[in-house]
């Protein structure tokens, strides 16, 4: 035995664990598959996509449809009601995703930040196709806190990568006229050429997403985001 | 013997006297005593060690007066809540070769409670650490190809923890 037992089954004499353990260390090797298909649902999102990295046989369990509303996975239809008021998941890649950028040609950028000091996109990761929410939804109100809101729709479930695209596009689109008017003056430019990006000023994004509700008509969702960093 | 205990013999011969109803938390076992009656028989448990069924005892000794769990929602689509009672979390602070025979017992036994509380340290332990770390805590194979893994790692980095 590589480890030696420790102070809580010391009392048992040796040779009664040689007899009761058989040969072998107690290891995962020997559990029966259904204590870890019990461990894999103690396991959030994150988790099972570590435990998924572990081996095959986990992989194949963490396959079942079973962890498909964990998971985010699309191969469920989203479905045509939601409850009314109810919060929704927000899937942790766009929880993670904390500014949007955009540039003249509306180019998204999704910053994910990184251990390795190098700034990732969302886009960069599988993820980016699951749903942005689960239960998913077919017709969502982002509110980034400018005053203004957004709608994002897809009838076959809505994207991360489907909101990531359409918070690009806001940033980059026209402002309203009051918003207009007021950034004009700010950034000496004319009023047509004003982008809800410039409403941000020097803040850099977003902190996070508040809550993804479900509106009173049952299908639509609102978003909502943080306060700014800056 | 005393209609409130029970003789319990494990696989390496020990005979445990237990109180009836800390026996009971262990569906098996009380199936076994309602099939046998009124008997002074000891109920073999040939897949439990003393030191294994001891800690186990202990265990239902605490929870002996729980009510009888009530069944969870099926389609709990929620997060899952890890939250491990502080009794609970230090009763299983023990070397991870009595945790994975906690585990096996507590499922061999039909102690639901107990394999929960088990499960969920296990769960806990994969979470805080790196694939490697925990392919050696379990001794678990990589058969993966390196392709294969590679493709998975890829898949996966987002979601690390950082």
């Amino acid at each position: 035995m590589p480890n030696s037992p420790s102070s809580t089954d010391s009392a048992s004499p040796p040779p009664a664990a040689a007899l009761a353990g058989a040969a072998a260390p107690p290891t995962t090797a020997t559990w029966p598959d259904e204590i870890w298909v019990l461990v894999l649902d103690q396991l959030d999102y994150k988790g099972l996509h570590k435990a998924a990295q572990l081996c095959k046989k986990l992989k194949r369990f963490i396959e079942d449809e079973s962890f498909d509303a964990r998971l985010f996975r699309t191969r469920v239809k989203p479905p045509k009601k939601l409850i009314p008021n109810s919060t929704l998941e927000i899937h942790p890649l766009l929880a993670a995703t904390y500014c949007v950028f955009t540039g003249k040609d509306a180019l998204t950028w999704a910053s994910m930040g990184g251990d390795d000091g190098e700034e990732h996109t969302a886009f960069e990761y599988p993820a980016v196709d699951e749903y942005a929410t689960w239960p998913p939804a077919t017709i969502m109100h982002v509110d980034v806190g400018v005053g203004k809101s957004f709608p994002v729709t897809d009838r076959n479930g809505i994207k991360v990568r489907r909101v990531l695209q359409r918070l690009g596009h806001f940033w980059g689109s026209k402002a309203t006229s009051t918003w207009a008017w007021n950034m004009a003056a700010e950034y000496h430019c004319p009023p047509d050429e004003v982008t809800w990006q410039m409403a941000l000023g020097d803040r850099n994004g977003w902190t996070g997403w508040e809550e993804a509700v479900v509106e009173n008509e049952a299908t639509a969702v609102r978003l909502t985001a943080c306060g700014y960093d800056s | 013997m005393s209609a409130n205990k029970v003789k319990l013999s494990t696989s390496d011969q020990e005979e445990f006297d237990v109180d009836r109803d800390v026996a009971n938390r262990s569906v098996l076992i009380k199936n076994m005593l309602e099939d046998l009656g009124d008997s002074d028989q000891a109920i073999p448990l040939p897949n439990v060690s003393a030191n294994v069924l001891k800690k186990v005892l202990e265990w239902c000794e605490h929870h002996k007066k729980d009510p009888e769990p009530i069944a969870e929602d099926l389609d709990d689509n929620r997060r899952k809540t890890t939250e491990i009672s502080d009794w609970d979390a230090k009763f299983i602070q023990v070397d991870q070769e009595m945790l994975f025979e906690i585990i096996l017992a507590a499922n061999y036994l039909d102690i639901k409670p107990l394999l929960d509380v088990g499960c969920k340290t296990v769960a806990n332990m994969i979470k805080g650490k790196q694939p490697e770390e925990i392919r050696k805590l379990f001794n678990i194979v990589n058969d993966f190809t390196p392709e294969e893994e590679a493709q998975i790692k890829k898949e996966n980095e987002w979601a690390e923890d950082r």
